[in-house]
Parts: structure tokens; sequence; C-alpha cells
């Protein structure tokens, strides 16, 4: 088993619209190692949903304008047609929308869809059902939730069916895109830890973590990636990022940060000074330098390359690379 | 906001379907408001020509007409030409001998009788006089749309039909979106009893069928007598009509949108500034649904025509000569399978390519303006 | 909620009789006393109608025509018509039976073909170009329109189909079906019906291929198409969804569709209430008017509440008591 399961290469998505294309992920690198937990920030609209829908989804006006993205060093994502993607969806790489609350059809019962899904993969429904039982388990969720319709279940209770069908077939990648936003806190501190979990037990091979909350990141990832305007600026270890951000976009998102003490509604981004930019024409050079404090003449003309600091830690910054 | 609008426009102008609907449904109001200035005949007017000739060329003149016109023979007459007039009252005379004069002075034989009524009869030996009927003629270059089984000119009937018959139908839409739009946003702003009453109507209108009203009003009103005459009325009357019980989907449309914007940000904050009820809902509220009430106005119109005109059908016409009222009148003599197709599907094509064009049109607006219907 | 809104539309009916310009009992003998050949001095027609106004109840205070008029109802009598002179109940209810023998099958078909004509426009881009216009077109059309375009074609200029039938046909069927009145029944039942459902047809498409596009666009739908459910699941999913819409629809539109019942079986002289109806409006027979209007009132008020029953049993949402999600 290679020890990389996702390498995105040079990857780019992008949106068709009539004011024009809108860059929403334009050149990404980044590899996702098995067991691990990845996390991935910055704020809205910075491209990271674009970047995982595009995995599973790339349904118009979206559309994958080019680079590569290897599942497991064979499947390219990028270039399948949608009867092989369809194939790899839920088995390889499994997808835990955003948008959870209305996810799971409401005229259904839990049960229909779970048989319905094992007609199109063409598994047995015992078996599938005893599967989703025993996940129902792991995330504290009696067998009576079967019987149930999704309107009949609190937010918390939908996310944890959602993840329970995620991980029906133990993906080599489980992706959670903002799993936490719309739940109290007591869920979402639940929520963080079951996922955890789900990558230790080896349920899920390794987990991509979004969010725009850096706390919930604290209590997961095992490395960071931080994201602005459709880039990634900075990779490295969790601890490493956290106690000494490289880049001064990652740095300001871990000062806007309130104590922990404080409750997690308020750790919006809005501290933040300056809007992100258009990703229709973003700024030449560095797209942060609109706002960044240390911006020079460099920066507003060339973009900077992404170079290995130290071992595993990355930034793409003037401040780094010698010109 | 701007460069939403220009998005939308941008879209619209690739939209080839919504320019030739916008074409027909221009075409076709243009055609009821200033087609009666090309009708030949006037709307209560049969196709009938009229020759005065020389008593020798009458025969041949007529031949003429039946050949131009592949009449029947007994399509045309020859008569001998004369004037006859009769008076009603004995006082006044003087109108026999204006027209004595006249006659005269063109070489007639003039011949006036005083009992027991006056009247005149002008004889002109010389001449005869062919009159030629036209009737159940195909579409020609003289009769661009044919000409029905009664002798109309089906283009002039059908220009002075879709007058009154779209005058109808654009009140009645103005009258239920007004009313509705009203309705619908005092529903939406006010809340409490008021939504409830106004919500109870409109549950009310919605559930019984109001067509049966609509007749039932129609019938009373305008046609207790005959409609000659009082044409002007009975089409305010018919718009009122069908626009008063017609208003329902509108005010629930527009309630709607009135209370999601009420609970928006914008409007919030529009009240917490002191600003009055009056002024938020004219400069914050209505502004933002103009677009939509506009499209909720083609849709009424497209609804009303088809209301209309089945109305007339069914007898309940503004005018006698209303678009499709003379096929009620077939209908009635159990004639309506003898007539002729350009009679009925010509003004029925216009009617049904305005109403489809109407509904298109909301189509492609709406996909242009509702980012979630728009593809790709 | 039911009971209430039948009172209030039968009473509307009611008052727009009473309120009416021209006298109802002098609208009632109209007919009567203009038909030639018996010259009726004012004396003898003022007497007429009061003998009419009596007969009816109308120079009694409102408030008691107006229990007399429940009063009525209840016993199924609905005043004096000029046209039918029996009872007036009885010779609607044969033609009622008439009417649902078009409308029901005419509603079913029209209902099921619309929606999956408008679900196939929704599902695939091309279908989709060349149905726009035919199902637009199709609801444009009034149903008188539409009957006698068809009659003319099918049944005048190619002689396929009878464009009139007589209520033996359908008699005949009924008592004794067998293949020869079977054969006679569909040659003239063809047109009438074809006409219901053409027209009603387009209007089930339209409303089912703008639902179904939302559906389509939704978080389910995307949420299965992103854990690899097949196509053909997931429009399953939507149409199940946007087939909720068109139930309570089909409450809705059942006043229209009735009235299209009306003009196309006079159109074909179906022996249904239709031509009924335009005799009475043309020679103003009031009595008849509000007696038809009242019973396809109740007609649609029924079918409402049992369209509305049936939506609560295939929606949990509403069956199971949430609101608001
Ligand atoms: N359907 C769409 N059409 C056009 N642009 C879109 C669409 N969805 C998202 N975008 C744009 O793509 C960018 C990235 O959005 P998204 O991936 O949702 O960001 P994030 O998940 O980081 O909040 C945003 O600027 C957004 O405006
Ligand atoms: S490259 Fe320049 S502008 Fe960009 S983050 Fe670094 S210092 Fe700031
Ligand atoms: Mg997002």
């Amino acid at each position: 088993m290679s020890a990389t399961v996702l390498r995105l290469k040079e990857y780019k998505v992008y949106y068709k619209t009539f004011t024009g294309i809108v860059r929403a992920v334009d050149g990404v690198d980044l590899e996702v190692r098995r067991g691990e937990v990845l996390g991935i920030i910055g704020e809205s609209g910075c491209g990271k949903s674009t970047m995982v829908q595009s995995l599973v989804l790339p349904k118009p006006p979206m559309f994958i304008a080019g680079g590569s993205a290897k599942l497991l060093g064979e499947i390219d994502l990028a270039k399948i047609d949608s009867n092989k993607r369809r194939e790899v969806l839920l088995k390889n790489i499994a997808l835990i929308p955003q948008y959870v609350m209305d996810a799971l059809p409401a005229i259904k019962k839990i049960k229909v869809f779970i048989k319905d899904l094992a007609k199109d993969k063409g598994v047995e429904y015992e078996e599938l059902v005893e599967k989703f039982v025993e996940r129902l388990k792991l995330v504290n969720l009696p067998r009576e939730v079967l019987d149930m319709y999704p309107i009949q279940l609190s937010g918390g209770m939908k996310q944890r069916v959602v993840i329970s069908i995620a991980t029906l077939f133990n993906p080599d990648l489980l992706i959670a895109d903002e799993p936490t936003s719309a739940l109290d806190v007591v869920t979402q501190r639940y929520v963080l830890e079951l996922l955890r979990d789900l990558v230790n037990q080896k349920i899920a091979g390794s987990l991509m973590f979004i969010t725009h909350d850096i706390a919930s990141i604290r209590q997961i990832a095992d490395r960071i990636a931080t994201m602005y305007a459709g880039k990634i600026v900075e990779v490295g270890p969790l601890e490493n990022v956290v106690s000494s951000p490289l880049h001064p976009y990652t740095a300001m998102l871990i000062k806007s940060v309130p104590t922990v003490e404080q409750s997690y509604k308020a750790t919006r981004l809005s501290g933040l000074a300056g809007s992100p930019p258009s990703l229709i024409n973003p700024p030449p050079g560095c797209r942060f330098h609109p706002r960044c404090p240390y911006a020079m003449d460099v920066c507003r003309r060339e973009e900077p390359p992404m170079i290995e600091v130290e071992k595993g830690r990355f930034v793409a910054c003037w401040l780094y690379a010698k010109k | 906001m701007d460069k939403e609008r220009s998005v939308v426009w941008l879209l619209l102008k690739r939209n080839i379907g919504f320019w030739i609907c916008l074409g027909i449904v221009l075409f076709v109001v243009l055609l009821a408001i200033v087609g009666p200035l090309f009708a030949k005949y006037g709307p209560q007017e049969t196709v009938t020509i009229v020759r005065i000739v020389n008593a020798s060329d009458a025969n041949r003149v007529a031949e003429e007409l039946r050949e131009r016109y592949g009449l029947a023979p007994a399509d045309i007459s020859i008569s001998m030409y004369s004037i006859i007039k009769q008076l009603s009252n004995t006082t006044n005379t003087t109108e026999l001998n204006t027209l004595a004069e006249e006659c005269k002075s063109q070489g007639m034989q003039v011949k006036i009788y005083t009992q027991p009524i006056p009247r005149i009869e002008c004889y002109d030996p010389s001449k005869m006089m062919v009159v030629a009927y036209i009737r159940s003629k195909p579409p020609s270059l003289d009769f661009p749309f044919g000409v029905d089984k009664q002798g109309y000119d089906v283009f002039s009937s059908t220009v002075y039909g879709l007058r009154v018959s779209l005058s109808v139908g654009v009140i009645a839409a103005i009258v239920a979106t007004i009313v509705g739009t009203v309705l619908g946003l005092l529903a939406g702003y006010m809340g409490g009893w008021v939504d409830a009453l106004i919500d109870a109507i409109t549950n009310l209108l919605i559930a019984i069928p109001t067509v049966f009203l609509m007749l039932m009003i129609g019938l009373f009103y305008v046609v207790g007598g005959s409609a000659v005459g009082r044409e002007v009325q009975n089409m305010v009357f018919l718009g009122l009509t069908v626009g008063l019980l017609s208003w329902q989907w509108v005010s629930r449309a527009v309630r709607a949108q009135v209370s999601a914007l009420k609970a928006s940000d914008f409007v919030s904050v529009s009240m917490l500034s002191g600003n009055s009820t009056i002024k938020i809902i004219f400069k914050d509220i209505l502004p933002n649904i103009a677009s939509y009430i506009f499209l909720v106005f083609v849709i009424q119109l497209a609804n009303a025509l088809g209301t209309v005109v089945t109305l007339e059908f069914l007898g309940i016409k503004a005018a006698e000569w209303s678009l499709f009222a003379r096929i009620n009148q077939y209908l009635m003599l159990g004639e309506h399978w003898s007539g002729n197709w350009w009679t009925l599907f010509i003004p029925g094509a216009i009617v049904v390519a305005m109403i489809a064009s109407l509904y298109l049109m909301v189509l492609s607006l709406e996909e242009v303006f509702n980012p979630r219907l728009r593809k790709a | 909620m039911y009971l209430a809104v039948f009172v209030v539309a039968v009473t509307l009916v009611w008052l727009l009789i009473r309120l009416a310009p021209g006298d109802p009992a002098l609208l009632a003998i109209s007919r009567a006393v203009m038909t030639p050949g018996t010259p009726l001095s004012p004396e003898q027609v003022k007497q007429l109608i009061d003998t009419y106004r009596h007969k009816l109840g109308l120079d009694r205070p409102w408030l008691e025509q107006y229990a007399m008029f429940w009063y009525n109802l209840f016993r199924g009598y609905f005043g004096v018509s000029t046209m039918v002179q029996e009872d007036i109940l009885g010779t609607i209810a044969v033609r009622l039976r008439n009417d649902l023998i078009l409308l029901v099958p005419a509603i079913i078909v029209s209902w099921f073909l619309g929606n999956w004509i408008g679900a196939m426009a929704a599902r695939y881009k091309n279908v989709d170009r060349v149905l726009i216009p035919i199902i637009y077109i199709l609801t444009s059309t009034p149903y008188f329109l539409m009957g006698l375009l068809l009659g003319y074609a099918l049944g005048v200029v190619y002689h396929v189909f009878t464009p009139t039938m007589t209520s033996t046909d359908i008699d005949a069927f009924l008592a004794s079906p067998n293949w020869s009145t079977f054969t006679r029944f569909i040659n003239t039942y063809t047109l009438p019906f074809l006409s219901m459902v053409l027209v009603s047809m387009g209007g089930w498409a339209s409303g089912m291929r703008t639902l179904m596009i939302y559906e389509l666009e939704s978080n389910y739908a995307r949420y299965m198409e992103s854990l690899g459910f097949s196509n053909r699941r997931v429009a399953g999913y939507a149409f199940r969804y946007a087939i909720n819409p068109q139930i309570t629809g089909l409450g809705i539109q059942l006043g229209t569709v009735i009235v299209g019942g009306i003009v196309v079986s006079s159109i074909f002289n179906y022996p249904g209430v239709g031509i009924l109806l335009i005799y009475a409006i043309n020679y103003r027979d009031v009595f008849l008017i509000q007696a038809i209007a009242i019973v396809y009132t109740a007609m649609v008020i029924v079918a409402n509440f049992v369209v509305d029953l049936i939506y609560s049993l295939l929606d949990p949402r509403i069956r199971l008591g949430v609101v608001g999600v």
C-alpha cells in the first residue's frame, strides 16, 4: 500500500460564469498521506469546498482546468470519466459535504436510502445494512435510526449518519468539509473526536479536514495547509505551524483566534483586515499582497514559489525565497 | 448590483427564444392597435361588392366579378338601380326634397309619394346595380385571412376582435397584479390578523372554481341585453371581473417574497433606523420585487387571455365582434363543424402564439434572473 | 375547513343572483315572453312575474330567502329552469356521470403523461430543446380551440373519428359493454378525450419540468451524486420530490379542467353538463346555471379534500407533523 493516498499537482478547478472564469482553485500542490489527518484552513470563499467537491463531483459550471489528482498513485481524478469516478466514490474516496443538514433526502427512510445505495453499488443489502448498523454503533446511534426519516434526526445525528455512510466502504480518503460549523459546541467536540478515531482505527485511510476555524483544526490535524485565494500558501506539521507560522496570512489567521476559553462561535475570521480578492481577476504576484503588512515590490510583480524551509515545512512567500 | 444587471443583459442577449417570443408578442399587440387602420371592413360589416354600371354592361360586370372571386351564381344579384327612402314621421319632408334634387342632378327619374307615409323612389333605367356577396373564401391576396361563412372579412374581424379581447385581458392582468401585490404586501409586511384574513380570502379563492363566478357575473352584468353600444363599458367590466377573481396566486407569491425581504438584514436596518412603514415599503421592498412583479404580470396576462377567450366561446363577450364570439354563435346553431378552417384557426393561432410567447418569455427571464436555473 | 369553503362559495353564487341587476324572475320568464306567437299584454307579464316571484319566494325578506335556499339545497331542489322542465338535479346527475367518464380518465392520463414528459425534458437537454415549445404551446391552447382543431382535422377532414356524440353512444356501452358498442363509444369518445388530455398534459409537463430542474440542483441530489448513486436513481428521488406539488396541483387545477371539460364536451356534443351550461348561459337560465355552479363547486371541494388526504399520506413531513423542514 502506497503511503500517499492523494497527490494534487498543479491542480486547477475553475467555474465558467457569464462574468468570466472564476479561478477558484488555481494550481494546488498537495499530498495526503495514509493514516494522517490533513487540515485545510482558509477564509470562506478561498476555494476549499471547490477543491474537494471537484474530486467527487466536477459538475458544470465547475470544471477541472488542469493538473492531476492521483488517487492511490494510479487513478487520476482529474481525467477519469463519470462512470469510473462512480466506482471509486465511497469505496476509495468519500465526502462529507458542507451542507449536511439537507444532504439526506427527507422523503425516504434511512433504511430505504441504504437499500438503494446497495443496489447502485452492486452489493447485498443485508450485508451493507449490517455494516451500517455497525457504523451507527460506532458513532453512538441506535439501530432504530434505520426506520427514521432524516427530518426526525437532529443536526448532530444527521452529521453522524452521514459519517456512517461515508465510512461504509472504509475509504482510503475521507473528506470532511466544515463538518462542525453547523453544530453546537458539545457536538462539535464529539464529532471531531469521532473523526480522529475513524482514522486511528483505520476505518478511514486518511482524512482531509476542511475548516475556517483554527481551533477545531488544532484538535484534530496532524498537518495543516493554509489556502488563500485558490492557492496553498503554507504546509507543515500542525504544532510547528501553529506555534511559529511562516506565511503572514497564516500568522494573521492564528492571531485572529480568540483564546480557547471564548466561545467557538466567535471564531469567525472577521477579525482579519481587508477581504479576499476577486478570483476572476486575482491580483498579480502574490495574491495576498494587498493585505500583507510585509508586502515588497517583488510581491506585486512575481508569484512566490513554494519552497521547503525546513524538513516538511513549505511556504510560498518572498520573505523566505531568495530572489 | 450593476454587475448582476450586466450579466442578466448578457444572458438575455444570447437567448434567441426570448427575442422571438418578444417579437411575436409585440407583433400581436401591434396588430390589435394599428390593425384596424388596415382593415377594409368594419367589425360588423360583411364583404359585399356593389357596382353601379350601365345596363348594357351589367352581365359582363357580373361575370367578371364571378370569375374574379369564384362566386356561385346565387351569390350575385343584378337589380335595377334605385334609391328608395321612406320617412318615419310625416312632418318633415325637406329631407326628401334634398334627396330628390340630388337624384335629379344624376339624371334619375324621381317619384315622390306623400301617402300613407312620405316616400321617395329614384330610378335610373340606364343603370343596373350588381351586388356580389362574398362568403367562405380561403385566404387570398384580396382577403389575407379569408372570408367567413357569414361574409365577414376574417382579417378585419380578427384585428377588431383582438383589440377587444386583448384589452379585456390587459385590464384583467393589471387589476389582478395590483390587487394581488397590494394584498400580498399587506399580508407579508403587517403579519398578524391582517395576514390571517388575507390568507383566508386567498385560500378561499384558490379552493373554489372561480370561473363559475366569472361566468355568473359576466352573464348578469355584461350581456343582460344586447352588447351593442356598450363595448367599452363591457370591456372594463369583464376585465375587472376576471382580474378581481384571479389575484390569489399573485398575492401568495408576493407575500412570500415580502416576508423573506422583511426578515433580511437591510430591511431590519431600515426599520431600526426609524423609517416609516410607507417609506420602507416604497424604498426598500417594492424596488426589490419590481422585476418579480413584472414577471407575475406577464403570467397574469397570459392566463387572463386564456380565460377571456374561453368566456367568449361560452357566450360571455364584451362586444358582438369579440375574437371568438362568432364561434359561440356557430356552436349555438350546431354549425361549428361546417365552418371554414381559416375562420377559426387564424385567430386561434394568433392567440395561442401570443399566450405561449408570454409564458416562454417568463421562462427565459426566470432562467436569467434566477442563477439556480441558469445552465452553463 | 372544506365545509366552510363550500358554504362561502355557495353563498357567493346565491348573492350574485340576488345582487344582479335584472330580476331573476324576469330573467326566468323572459324566454316565455319572447316566444313568438304568444303576445302577452303588460298586465299578463306582470302577473306572470308575480307568480314566479311568489313561487321562488322572492317576495320574502332576504334572510328568509337565504334560509329557504339552503333548505331547498338539502332537499335537492334547485329552483325553476326554463330549459329543463323536469327535476334539475336529476338531469345534472346523469350528465355529471357522463362528464366523470370523460374527466377522470383524461385527468389521470394527462397527469401521468405530463409528469413523465416534464421529467424527461428536465433530465435530457436535447429532449428539452424540442419539448419546451411543444409543451408550452399545448398548455397555451384554450380547450375549445384544441377541441375544434382536433375535431376539424380528425373528424371532418380525415374521417378518423366522429366529431359528434349522442347520449346513446354512452348509454348503449354502459348498458351492454361489448365490442360493437365499445367501438362505437370509442369512435366518438376519442376526440373529446384527446382534446382534454393534450391541453392539460402540457400544463403538467411544464410544471414538472421546472420542479424537476430545481430538484436536480438541490443538495440531496448533489450528495447522492457524490456518493456514486446512478443518474437514474438520483432522478428517481428528484421525481419523488417534485411529484408532491403536482399532487396538490391536481386539486388546484381541477376547476380549470372542469371548465375545459364543459367546453370540450359542448363542442363534440358530448352528453355532459357542457352544452346544457352553454345553452343556459345564452338563454339566461339563471337557476340552471346556479345549480350547475353549485354542483361543480361541491365536486371540486370534495376532490380537493381527497387530494389533500392522499398528499398527507405520501409526504412524511406532513404525516409526521414536522413543520418547516
Ligand atoms: N457554482 C458556482 N459558480 C460560480 N462561482 C462559484 C460557484 N461556487 C463557488 N464559486 C466561487 O468559487 C470560490 C470558492 O468557493 P468555495 O469553494 O465554496 O469556497 P470555500 O469553500 O473556501 O468557502 C468563491 O469565490 C465562490 O464565489
Ligand atoms: S509574498 Fe510578499 S505579499 Fe505575499 S505574503 Fe509574502 S511578503 Fe506578503
Ligand atoms: Mg466551503
